[in-house]
């Protein structure tokens, strides 16, 4: 399994608007706020998860997290499938 | 004084034939911008914009705040994905899982905080005429408002199921089968006529004095002036043939900017090549001006919707910077003022024109540096 914190990296920075600055996650602990990441970029960067683990976009709809951590739980317990390497999240993302 | 600063576009000679659609045609676009729509995170006209997004020119901007900044998105309309025509099982065909970002307004902030902070956010919905249309903004801001900098990006969801079907509808656009007759997109001519719509964006940051001077920059033209109107028609997606709207706009950038028409020598013109826009916009520009030169780029580049009038203008400039005016491609008569040819750019002005459906007609003057 890959390491959710460099994929959490990847889907804030395409997330953000073109060309804007992202702070990078380093631990599970920090808040999406302390990273610079607004609600809206919240909201895609849901999108872009439910892609990559085959989740149902009317489940993450109804999440708020606040923390990388909270995220991570609720990606891992909605999940359907998972990315065998970071080229495939990265692929996703295009 | 209003100085053009920095500027990208985005745009396309290249044509494809769309036969899966209502009314097949034409059009020219950039395929990439539509890779993965289908995944619904994708949503075309964004991929276009990215196009004049230049990292670098944005972090300059960020780094190099000159007072007061105002970021305006010249969007030409209100297309909202998933929505109306996308339906149509097309390749055009796409549902947005994300739609806040297709509402202008929201874009616009999204965007604006690349290009650092912001004192006003603005969107446009002037149609056509658009990306022209702001110049008289972008004057209001700097003449009256102190601002420093307007940033104006521009850019339209122009090669979609719902703007192919309505121009096709419409009559207005060139359809497949009126280019099988052999009909070819040019502008004021007997024979050829018409335009293919087009994908294209541009972006560009307008200063004042001070701010070009803060920063020990040289400009690429100075905006001399701006001005937009409308005229006595009844029909909101037609033109007065006599070209009152054109008139109107033309007589009003001059008058505001204490220009005289003996002024303007180069002149770009909406130029869609309609049998009512040739009549219109000719009609205008041969009552208002003396001694000019006309060209148009939707034959090039198809119509870009809002973008074009700024777009066009600025690829013209890059046109007069490189020596030449372009011809108005398929001309079938000799023309020495609706150029059937390419020429050396005269000493003068530059007027640019546009027009757009709700009755807006558009007119800006610009002198190249």
């Amino acid at each position: 399994m890959i390491e959710f914190i460099p994929i959490f990296n990847h889907v804030a920075r395409v997330a953000r608007p073109a060309h804007t600055k992202v702070a990078i996650a380093e631990s599970m602990e920090e808040a999406f706020q302390d990273l610079g990441l607004d609600s809206l970029d919240g909201l895609v960067m849901l999108m872009y998860f439910d892609d990559i683990y085959g989740i149902d976009d009317a489940v993450s709809k109804e999440w708020h997290p606040t923390t990388v951590l909270e995220l991570h739980d609720l990606v891992m317990a909605n999940k359907t499938k998972e990315p065998a390497s970071m080229e495939e999240v990265v692929e996703a993302c295009k | 004084m209003i100085y053009l600063t920095h500027y990208r576009t985005a745009s396309t000679t290249d044509v494809e034939l769309f036969d899966d659609i209502v009314y097949p045609q034409k059009a020219h676009w950039f395929p990439d911008t539509y890779h993965r729509a289908k995944s619904g995170l994708v949503y075309p006209p964004h991929k276009l914009a990215e196009k004049v997004l230049d990292p670098e020119l944005l972090g300059y901007l960020r780094e190099n705040p000159v007072g007061k900044t105002a970021f305006i998105l010249a969007g030409g309309n209100a297309h909202f994905a998933g929505l109306n025509q996308r339906t149509y099982d097309t390749r055009l065909s796409y549902t947005y899982k994300f739609l806040p970002f297709t509402l202008t307004q929201v874009y616009a902030g999204r965007i604006a905080q690349s290009c650092g902070d912001m004192d006003m956010v603005t969107t446009d919905a002037s149609a056509c005429a658009s990306s022209l249309k702001v110049m008289m903004d972008v004057q209001n801001l700097i003449q009256f408002y102190n601002f420093d900098r307007v940033i104006v990006l521009t850019v339209e969801d122009g090669v979609s199921n719902a703007v192919l079907e309505f121009f096709g509808d419409s009559k207005a656009v060139l359809t497949q089968k009126q280019e099988d007759a052999g009909i070819k997109p040019s502008a004021f001519d007997s024979v050829n006529s018409g335009f293919r719509v087009g994908q294209g964006a541009a972006f560009a940051v307008f200063e004042s004095k001070n701010a070009v001077n803060q920063q020990h920059i040289k400009p690429h033209a100075r905006l001399v002036g701006a001005y937009n109107a409308s005229e006595r028609s009844t029909n909101a997606i037609g033109q007065c043939e006599d070209g009152e709207g054109f008139i109107r706009a033309i007589e009003g950038v001059l008058h505001y900017s204490q220009t005289t028409s003996d002024q303007i020598k180069i002149v770009k013109t909406h130029g869609t090549g309609t049998a009512s826009n040739n009549k219109a916009e000719k009609n205008a520009l041969t009552q208002t001006l003396q001694d000019f030169i006309a060209t148009s780029y939707k034959q090039k580049i198809g119509h870009t919707m809002g973008s074009s009038g700024l777009l066009e203008t600025l690829l013209l400039l890059g046109d007069i910077k490189s020596g030449f005016v372009p011809a108005i491609e398929n001309r079938t008569e000799s023309d020495s003022v609706f150029l059937s040819e390419s020429t050396s750019p005269p000493d003068g002005l530059i007027m640019s024109l546009a027009a757009g459906m709700g009755n807006i007609y558009s007119a800006a003057i610009f002198k190249g540096m």
